[in-house]
């Protein structure tokens, strides 16, 4: 059981932009996952910053934290958030 | 191939502005460009939509003759789609252009209105109207009205507009010959010690790919950000005042004017200090409490807004900066001359914006208010720098 909580942006992208905060040791396997569905990275080296970005979505991890945050953009829809949420084992 | 890109930016880092198409372009993110719209647009008595169209469609004509010329691309309407998704405002879409029509599927006004408290039904994207009435006007030479006929704001699926030929121009678009950088940059007084590296903060924000994504948008440090001239700030500010001063409300135009500003501080800055960026380049040099006032600022010093230091601060209580060359007293003194009054209404405003986020508690909303900012020196006064203070009331 993978334990996955999220956080409201309160200075919000949009309203509906939230931080999911992974477990320490699961954080390297969970990126990797990600990395596997929706890659590639793109490193933002003087940020210490990692981001997937594709049509319907950003992802944004620093490399100092167990966590990242997800940007929807237009096209994102509820099915997305579904797959997201399989694949590092979120549920509210 | 976009016609507009990274390497059409000449960045001064030490002197905190970046330029392109011989134009400062100033920073800021949808909560603030939408509330400026809004203060701008509240007052019944003026015609503030009128005021923010005027100001884009001037600044952008001039912006696009500039980059015109720098390209060699006279009369492409491709310029006309690349900057504005380029600068962070969206996606234009001229494919029905012969038939008077054009249309956006995204935009940066829209996304700020729908964060924003108050809420408008109407449409919202004035600054499209101007930045196309300007476009149009450089590219084709075309005198024209852009109308918003459905917008976003309002449940469509796109923003819509329709164009209406003039015979005449619209506005005066004379291009201004004073928009230069040469304007005398005294230097600041030494920043206050922290732990911060100012320095390598400013390099990595100023050089970062900041430019519109697939959406025309720029989702970064948790806001979306864009790129305007900042003579549309200007033009915008000195113009709103100017219009409330004729019915006596030049003070509290003054007033809305900083409170806008304050809130930029508590939301831009409250959304740069939860970011992923800040996480990976600046937390780590956090080691003391006062530390964040200093990232924030630094932070600053990389959005255009001209060199800023810190030359006092105390965790709670104050916080003093000095600013050598703000784009708001740089753009007063070009548009207006000399005052006997300090006009940097936005510097004002973000320096007890910042105490508030900092070391406030609780919504932000309901941290506004809680410390007093003041000009007490000004460029436009004929002062060597403008000073601002910070204390909590």
């Amino acid at each position: 059981m993978i334990n996955v909580y999220r956080r409201k942006l309160r200075n919000c992208i949009r309203k509906d932009t939230f931080r999911y905060y992974l477990e320490n040791d699961k954080d390297n396997f969970i990126w990797k996952c990600i990395e596997n569905k929706f890659g590639p990275i793109v490193d933002f080296p003087k940020f210490n910053l990692v981001q997937i970005e594709n049509e319907k979505f950003i992802m944004r991890k620093s490399m100092n934290e167990d966590a990242f945050t997800l940007i929807r953009k237009k096209q994102f829809t509820p099915e997305d958030e579904v797959i997201i949420h399989q694949l590092i084992g979120f549920s509210e | 191939m976009k016609l507009i890109n990274q390497n059409d930016y000449t960045r001064d880092e030490s002197q905190g502005l970046k330029i392109i198409g011989k134009k400062n372009t100033v920073i800021h993110c949808h909560h603030y460009n939408s509330r400026l719209q809004r203060t701008i647009e509240g007052n019944t008595k003026i015609n503030g939509k009128k005021i923010f169209t005027k100001c884009a469609a001037i600044s952008f004509y001039e912006l696009i003759e500039n980059l015109k010329e720098e390209k060699n691309c006279t009369n492409d309407l491709q310029i006309i789609t690349d900057l504005y998704s380029f600068i962070g405002f969206g996606t234009i879409n001229l494919s029905f252009f012969d038939q008077n029509k054009i249309n956006c599927g995204n935009s940066h006004f829209v996304e700020g209105w729908k964060c924003g408290s108050i809420k408008t039904e109407g449409p919202v994207c004035r600054l499209t109207e101007g930045y196309l009435e300007g476009a149009i006007k450089s590219v084709t030479g075309r005198n024209v009205s852009i109308k918003e006929t459905k917008c976003m704001n309002q449940g469509h699926h796109q923003c819509e507009f329709e164009i209406e030929n003039l015979e005449q121009p619209k506005y005066n678009f004379q291009l201004e010959k004073f928009k230069d950088f040469s304007f005398k940059q005294n230097s600041l007084s030494p920043e206050a010690t922290s732990n911060i590296d100012k320095k390598a903060i400013v390099n990595a924000v100023m050089n970062m790919p900041i430019e519109g994504n697939n959406e025309g948008l720029i989702p970064a440090f948790n806001v979306y950000l864009a790129h305007m001239p900042q003579d549309f700030y200007n033009l915008v500010s000195i113009e709103f005042v100017n219009e409330m001063s004729k019915i006596g409300l030049a003070e509290i135009a003054q007033e809305m004017l900083i409170e806008d500003a304050e809130n930029c501080a508590l939301n831009t800055f409250g959304g740069i200090w939860d970011s992923e960026e800040w996480a990976g380049l600046i937390a780590p040099m956090i080691k003391e409490e006062k530390d964040t006032i200093f990232g924030l600022v630094a932070v600053a010093n990389a959005l255009g807004w001209g060199k800023i230091n810190i030359l006092e601060h105390t965790s709670f209580e104050t916080l003093t900066l000095e600013s050598s060359n703000g784009y708001e007293a740089h753009g007063y003194i070009e548009h207006s001359g000399h005052s006997v009054t300090p006009q940097c209404f936005m510097l004002q405003g973000i320096t007890a914006g910042l105490m508030e986020l900092v070391y406030e508690k609780g919504d932000l909303e309901d941290r506004s208010g809680k410390y007093q900012s003041e000009e007490i020196t000004c460029l436009t006064k004929k002062d060597k720098s403008c000073l601002f203070t910070a204390k909590i009331k």
